[in-house]
């Protein structure tokens, strides 16, 4: 299982030791090099001691004793040096070479050098021992006669002590390492834990979050600034699946009491009818006929809307006039309205329109059903109608501002009781799924006056109208609520311009 | 039995109230929270049926004001919602029956009878009361083994002064038990329905079972 602490702890323990290693590795060969370098400028010196130190002295070569034993070139000394005639042969060598001494290591074969330019080398003594070597041609000093031109100078000093040392500071970085290391990985958990807690802390509360307690919410205050951003997107999550099982749950409860009401009916009146016959009066059966043809209507409803949202309607589109096509719904409407004392007014272009006449026509009649069966008897309905804009606008002296946002939902109905037949709230549900399939927008205003204005608009002239380029088009007023394509809720939201009317 | 039916869907509530006074229950109905209100507390039901969704106000706020009142009355919740948590909350309100739409009108009644049995503490259906053997859910009467048939309206009336035994009923309370707000029945109803269900529990020859106290009612030996 993957786990933020196991790879956080490997991940660390990984790069420590590496980061230890590099430093050692370091540490160790900076001090090879400056052991080396020290090593070659001491046996420089003492190659260039020696040469000082020598000289011809009437017609002896000769060389400081002092020198000798400074240099540990001495008898016992560790310090070798050999003057070889460049023919072949030695010239002069050091006491701690000295030829009758048994442990007498010797130089062994060193190249001849070929001009006068010093070398450094590494090689073998006679006895196998490492050692490091300084070889140059050598004129001594006071050679008038010239009789020692052909010398060259060998030094060697055994590097077996710079060897020790540097295997012992090689092993003590090793040893140092390895210590770190087996130290750092309970320190590394221990900080991990630490700097974890927050993390495990907002783990187990998410963790406590569950389905049917979706009213609670993470507390961002105990978290460190990292996590904060994550349970407030948590919490915000939370609010809308909240809001989301609110709206399902308003949804089944309302779904169920427009459908089980009048199926209650249903089945009380048949069982009354059936059981004393004497009640089945005409009077009865038109109750009867009356539930069913409410069922079948919200079933019908029911069913579009679900295939619109489902988007199982395919989309025909087709020229229409659009005085034309308003003109039935509208002679209906205006049925329905005279009953109630309403009167319709209607401003309607002679523009055409390119849409789907099915969806139209669903859009067009909810929209006026909506409007005549909710305003107030003796009121005025207005419908207006031009290029890119259907509106009908209606006084809706009990809707509130808050209410603009449920307007669209699906059963939502201002009274809470759902009372009276033939309005389950759906109309304007089915408005808003046509206008999305045809890719048009809706949004629904309220006046300060209480006028409930809900517009449609649609693509005219390469883009979606705006009050301003609708000529004659009094501005909508007051709080806004507009369903574009992708439902947004709130304030003058996208989808129009904002408008205002100085409230 | 004295019912209120508080249902806000006008069918609805015309059908139950003539299927429960076919049955010979006295039913008085409310289209709203309100109304349904003043009656509950004005006058004194067997129990009441309440719908959920009231327009004015909601079912549940009002079955809290009355528990809270000390209005003790069996309430059934009548409701389309069938939600789990909905049935607790409207129990957890104070109901004492959940039933949802749609409902079968007998399994309606039968529950409005077992919350009246239970409310006069007579869990038995089956009442026993001198010769007579009455099965309140079956609405049959025995005398010495013997079927009486009764109307329902007479079956109310013995239920009515049955589950009371040695109790005295005025005229009055009978009558606001046999008959709802809108019966109007006659002066003489209850007189004329005592007679009628004395002639068919006591024949000829046989100890009368209801009694009359003169100036005060009608009275039940136990």
């Amino acid at each position: 299982m993957s786990s933020i602490r196991h790879r956080l702890t490997w991940s660390m323990c990984v790069a420590m030791a590496a980061l230890l290693i590099a430093t050692g590795a370091g540490v160790f060969l900076t001090m090879r090099h400056l052991l080396h370098a020290r090593f070659d400028e001491t046996l420089i010196a003492k190659a260039r001691a020696l040469i000082t130190a020598s000289e011809i002295d009437g017609k002896q070569f000769e060389i400081d004793l002092i020198v000798h034993e400074f240099a540990g070139f001495g008898e016992g000394g560790d310090d070798y040096f050999e003057i070889r005639r460049l023919a072949g042969g030695v010239f002069q060598s050091s006491p701690s070479l000295a030829a009758d001494r048994a442990d007498s290591p010797g130089i062994g074969h060193v190249p001849v050098p070929a001009d006068d330019v010093p070398r450094l080398f590494n090689g073998k003594l006679g006895d196998g021992r490492l050692a490091r070597f300084y070889v140059s041609r050598f004129y001594p000093k006071g050679d008038k006669k010239g009789r020692h031109q052909d010398l060259y100078l060998i030094v060697a000093s055994p590097t077996g002590a710079l060897l020790r040392d540097l295997t012992m500071l090689g092993t003590v970085l090793c040893a140092a390492a390895v210590a770190a290391l087996l130290l750092m990985v309970p320190v590394i958990r221990r900080n991990l834990n630490l700097g974890l807690r927050a993390v495990d802390g907002l783990s187990s509360d998410v963790s406590r979050l569950k389905p049917e307690r979706l009213h609670e919410r993470l507390d961002p205050a105990k978290l460190p600034v990292e996590l904060k951003p994550v349970a407030f997107r948590i919490n915000e999550w939370l609010a809308r699946l909240e809001a989301s099982f609110e709206r399902e749950r308003r949804f089944s409860s309302h779904a169920a009491h427009e459908l089980r009401t009048p199926l209650a009916e249903l089945r009380s009146m048949a069982e009354l009818a059936a059981r004393w016959p004497e009640e089945a009066t005409r009077e009865h059966f038109e109750a009867m006929v009356a539930a069913t043809g409410e069922l079948g209507a919200l079933l019908e409803k029911l069913s579009m809307l679900g295939r619109a949202d489902a988007g199982g309607i395919t989309v025909v589109s087709e020229s229409m006039d659009l005085a034309e096509s308003l003109a039935q719904p509208l002679a209906r409407a205006g049925d329905k309205a005279a009953g109630r004392e309403i009167r319709i007014e209607r401003r309607v272009g002679d523009e055409r329109i390119e849409t789907d006449p099915v969806l139209w026509m669903a859009i067009v009649q909810n929209l006026l059903d909506n409007a005549v069966s909710h305003s107030p008897p003796g009121s005025m309905v207005q419908v207006e109608a031009g290029a890119g804009l259907f509106a009908v606008t209606n006084p809706a002296p009990g809707l509130e501002t808050a209410d603009l946002d449920h307007l669209f939902e699906q059963f939502w109905r201002k009274d809470p009781a759902r009372a009276g037949y033939g309005h389950a709230g759906l109309g304007l549900s089915i408005v808003r799924a046509c206008a999305g399939l045809l890719g048009w927008k809706c949004a629904a205003s309220l006046s300060g006056d209480h006028l409930l204005r809900i517009e449609i608009r649609w693509p005219c002239d390469g883009g979606f109208p705006t009050d301003r380029n609708l000529p004659g088009m009094p501005a909508s007023a007051g709080i806004r609520h507009s369903l574009p394509n992708n439902e947004t809720v709130g304030r003058d939201s996208h989808g129009f311009d904002s408008t205002s009317d100085g409230r | 039995m004295k019912l209120l039916l508080i249902e806000d869907a006008p069918r609805l509530r015309e059908t139950l109230a003539k299927a429960l006074a076919r049955m010979g229950h006295a039913v008085d109905l409310a289209d709203d929270g309100p109304t349904g209100n003043v009656m509950a507390r004005a006058s004194r039901y067997d129990a009441i049926v309440l719908d959920r969704m009231l327009p004015g106000v909601d079912g549940l706020a009002l079955l809290h004001e009355w528990r809270a009142d000390g209005i003790g009355t069996p309430v059934l919740l009548l409701t389309a919602l069938d939600g789990v948590a909905e049935k607790v909350r409207g129990l957890g309100a104070g109901a004492d029956d959940y039933l949802t739409k749609p409902f079968d009108l007998a399994e309606l009644v039968a529950r409005l009878e077992a919350l009246v049995r239970r409310r006069y503490a007579q869990p038995d259906p089956v009442l026993s009361v001198g010769p007579l053997v009455i099965d309140t859910a079956a609405k049959t009467v025995r005398r010495n083994g013997l079927d009486i048939a009764l109307t329902a309206r007479e079956f109310s009336l013995l239920e009515c002064l049955a589950r009371r035994p040695g109790q005295v009923l005025s005229r009055e309370q009978i009558e606001g038990r046999l008959y709802g707000e809108l019966d109007g029945p006659l002066s003489n109803a209850v007189d004329s329905a005592v007679c009628s269900l004395r002639r068919k529990i006591s024949p000829p020859g046989t100890l009368p079972v209801i009694r009359t106290r003169r100036g005060l009612g009608y009275v039940i030996d136990p």
